[in-house]
């Protein structure tokens, strides 16, 4: 039902939504790009500092360009055309200008430098907040677009060759100076990036990369500004680097999936938009709430990427991380009934089995562990009943001796080695987990294949040894 | 449980320090209460013609120029002859007091950029909150204690998700504040869009919310701020001794079995009332300079914790009182970037002439090094000029 709603928003999707997410997409991924290394310079807030501090930039590069027109310098067709040039200029002029007060704030100042981002941003936003409201009728720019963007309206503006938007040709452009920049000086951007002192040492000046990046971060910012609005761009710009941040180790495969997500991000984004106020407020007794800003879903969007990614990531995620530990422990649950069946058989030849209570008992854990850990022993056929009892099919056994045999072969490697150490049997309980075939046999070669070990038990053969050993006696 | 290693509380009582400490409380209670007085007895004659009065601040919202006035409105400012400026006036200046104190322990913890992350988080919360409240009762969605609530709510929100990214997953914590930020203004951004297309939701009330009006204040909601701006002082000054340990070593006060958890949540608490009661004044875009600039101006003055806090209540109150009066004088001024702007002022001022690092003494001070040492040098080393 709800589904067959939100497939019937869907459904609608014509040419421009296709463009709006094209734009978007654009607008994501050029920014992902410079993300990436903000992010692994630990300069995310940098980023944030930037997208507030270029407001004057453009301000004032716009009233520059209207003054100049006045002048005379440019006519009306030039200032048109140049318009955005003007705006980068202005914009990544001001980036450099963050960058450096900052840093000089950090070092003059002797401020922490959050403390200097924080008095620079909010300086310079204000000083824009202030110009824009003042100038805002002699200039072309809208205020509340700046802080919101509104990539639904952009689209429109197909003035583009062949009506492409506009804006799309814009931010496809930059994404590609930026894809550009980024693989020329990929090597000097890694380095300066993961160790500015080896950079320095070998040549490449991290501080150069450094201001590469500011000027490059603040003239992507501004391009996606126009259409998301200058607060969501940080959400273009760090959120699907710290997404792919979370999924790998490797700076290409980061970048790579940086830019899926950040393109995922815009449809997936898009799609929210258009469907889920619809589907929600009908419920709520509002059916004429249809859509919802663009832009705002689309940070919405990628924040779920990275909620998923932080829960669910393969290695780093927080539940897969659990899950692998409860498997773990389960595991090693299971290896501990094994071993247990074992030693009982050991003591008592004649005895059919253990019971659950009993084995309980002996291990110290829960109904439901066990209940589980039996379950999966029974249903892999290493476990099988015996009456009320449970006891070690032939496999199972095989599986134990393993398990035994690392126990006590390790126990007599502690005594050989450090005579002097107690709780052998502690350490062995832990260790016999993690001792895998190649280790058993070399802690064998090690002690001469000892028969007992040092509490005097037998130390059981190897399964597949003892197969070998057969076969050399008959020779 | 480390109750017994723990340096005795009582260990040297410096009355001095604790004369200092209560000093610092009632200066800003003072402070305020001169304040106030300002306020009280117009607001008290006002009472009589309350729809009178009230007209008066709504029409100064839109502009300080009022038709009837014959004087100028920067003599009007400078004179506080207008019942609303000086309501406008006590409400952020208490404001500005009360976070530049909070901000010098945020400046000291280096968490300064968490306001930035509580104001931006806060923006969800207004817009849930407005939503609810006109789901519940049609037409009460403008309630501000309720939006505040909201915000506030949402705001701890956004740091506990700040402190959950640092502490189970692998991201640093400068790209957990940018990501909580950044999507939870686009949660934010995408319900206000919605609120818009409500029947009864104009969003006008609510876009104050983004860039703040300090000129819409009411006398009700300067009691609110002032209120709060007081707790948040006398928490802190209660908590001094605390909040320093804290500040300068968390993992000493952590060993000497301080609850440093506890008192951080304190902290957060006192930044998400500061940011709060901000919104409506100068916006949640620039609350946090409410919060990083007179501390940081305060800091090149002084380097005792009580003194900074001190200079950055004054600064953040000049600042606050300095703007709002420039931004009634002058027409078409934003009263919240004004209000940054004055205190980057002071803080620009305080940078060049502080008596901590100011730069002015210390160049002063290398140059008349050069100068003492540059004879020396040249006798220092007489053999230099042989062959």
């Amino acid at each position: 039902m709800v589904l067959f709603e939100i497939w019937n928003h869907l459904a609608r999707w014509n040419a421009i939504d296709a463009w709006i997410v094209a734009t978007g997409a654009a607008a994501s991924m050029a920014c992902a790009l410079p993300g990436c290394f903000l992010l692994l310079r630990r300069q995310s807030m940098m980023g944030d500092a930037i997208s507030h501090s270029v407001l004057p930039g453009i301000v004032l590069a716009l009233l520059a360009g209207q003054a100049l027109h006045a002048r005379g310098w440019f006519d009306e067709r030039a200032l048109a055309s140049s318009r955005h040039a003007i705006l980068f200029a202005g914009a990544a002029v001001m980036g450099i200008v963050c960058a450096v007060a900052s840093e000089s704030l950090r070092r003059v100042g002797r401020l922490d430098a959050g403390a200097a981002l924080g008095v620079v941003f909010t300086s310079l936003f204000a000083l824009g907040l202030l110009l824009m409201r003042l100038v805002a009728d002699t200039i072309d720019i809208d205020p509340d677009c700046v802080l919101y963007g509104t990539l639904e309206n952009t689209v429109l503006d197909r003035s583009g060759p062949q009506g492409i938007p506009a804006a799309f040709g814009i931010n496809a452009r930059m994404l590609c100076v930026n894809g550009l920049v980024l693989t020329m000086f990929f090597k000097e951007f890694r380095i300066s990036a993961f160790d500015p002192a080896l950079a320095r040492s070998v040549g490449v000046s991290a501080s150069a990369m450094h201001y590469l990046l500011m000027a490059l971060t603040a003239v992507t910012l501004v391009t996606a500004f126009e259409s998301v609005g200058s607060i969501l761009v940080i959400a273009m710009l760090i959120v699907p680097a710290a997404t792919a941040h979370l999924l790998t180790d490797r700076l290409p495969r980061m970048i790579g999936i940086s830019l899926v997500v950040a393109a995922s991000s815009a449809l997936v984004g898009h799609a929210l938009a258009t469907a889920a106020p619809g589907v929600l407020f009908s419920r709520l007794g509002h059916p004429e709430i249809q859509d919802a800003s663009t832009s705002g879903m689309i940070a919405v969007a990628s924040g779920l990427f990275f909620l998923g990614a932080a829960l669910f990531g393969p290695r780093h995620g927080i539940v897969s991380r659990r899950l692998a530990r409860a498997r773990l422990e389960n595991r090693m649950v299971r290896e501990d009934v094994l071993g247990h069946l074992f030693r009982r058989k050991e003591r008592f030849p004649d005895a059919a089995g253990d019971s659950l209570a009993s084995i309980r008992a002996a291990l110290g854990i829960r109904v439901r562990t066990a209940r589980a850990a039996m379950g999966r022993l029974r249903r892999m056929r290493w476990i099988e009943r015996a009456g009320p009892d449970w006891r070690l099919t032939r496999l199972g056994e095989e599986s134990a001796r393993r398990l035994v045999r690392s126990h006590r072969l390790w126990e007599s490697y502690l005594a050989r080695n450090y005579p002097s150490r107690g709780a052998l049997h502690e350490s062995a309980e832990r260790v016999e987990h993690f001792i895998d075939d190649d280790l058993r046999n070399q802690l064998a070669r090690e002690l001469d294949s000892p028969s007992r070990d040092p509490h005097g038990s037998v130390i059981p053969s190897d399964p597949e040894a003892r197969d070998e050993g057969d076969t050399k006696a008959v020779d | 449980m480390a109750r017994g290693i723990r340096t005795p509380r009582t260990a040297a009582p410096n009355a001095a320090r604790r004369r200092r400490r209560v000093m610092f409380g009632v200066m800003f209670g003072v402070m305020f209460g001169v304040m106030s007085a300002l306020i009280v007895p117009r607001a008290g004659v006002a009472r009589d013609g309350v729809a009178r009065d009230g007209e008066r601040i709504e029409s100064h919202a839109d502009g300080p120029a009022d038709a009837s006035s014959l004087h100028d409105p920067f003599v009007r400012v400078i004179t506080l002859s207008d019942h609303n400026t000086r309501v406008v006036l006590l409400g952020t200046m208490a404001l500005g007091a009360s976070g530049g104190v909070i901000g010098v322990f945020m400046l000291l913890r280096k968490q300064t950029l968490v306001g930035d992350v509580v104001s931006h988080a806060a923006l969800p919360g207004v817009a849930i909150a407005f939503l609810a409240m006109e789901w519940i009762e049609p037409g009460t969605g403008k309630s501000l204690p309720g939006l505040l609530v909201g915000a506030a709510l949402s705001g701890i929100a956004g740091v506990l998700c700040v402190q959950a990214i640092g502490r189970w997953t692998r991201v640093k914590e400068d790209a957990a504040l940018a990501v909580v930020l950044s999507v939870f203004f686009g949660v934010g951004i995408a319900l206000f869009t919605i609120v818009q297309r409500l029947p009864s939701g104009n969003a006008a009330g609510l876009a104050h919310f983004i860039y703040g009006k300090a000129a819409a204040m009411k006398a009700d909601d300067v009691w609110f701020i002032g209120g709060a701006a007081m707790l948040a002082v006398a928490t802190c000054a209660a908590l001094f001794k605390e909040f320093r340990l804290v500040a300068f070593d968390a993992r000493f006060a952590a060993v000497q079995g301080w609850p440093v958890a506890v008192l951080d949540s304190v902290l957060m608490g006192l930044v998400v009332l500061i940011c709060v009661i901000g919104l409506r004044s100068v916006g949640l875009l620039l609350v946090v300079a409410m919060l990083t600039v007179p501390a940081a101006a305060a800091q090149c003055w002084s380097e005792r914790l009580a003194t900074m806090g001190v200079i950055a209540a004054m600064f953040g109150a000049f600042g606050a009182g300095l703007g709002v009066a420039i931004s009634a004088a002058v027409p078409r001024v934003a009263t919240g970037a004004t209000i940054v702007l004055c205190g980057s002022a002071v803080f620009l001022a305080s940078l060049a002439v502080g008596t901590r690092h100011g730069l002015v003494w210390r160049f002063a001070r290398a140059a008349r090094r050069e100068a003492s040492s540059m004879p020396s040098a040249e006798e220092g080393h007489p053999g230099q000029g042989g062959p």
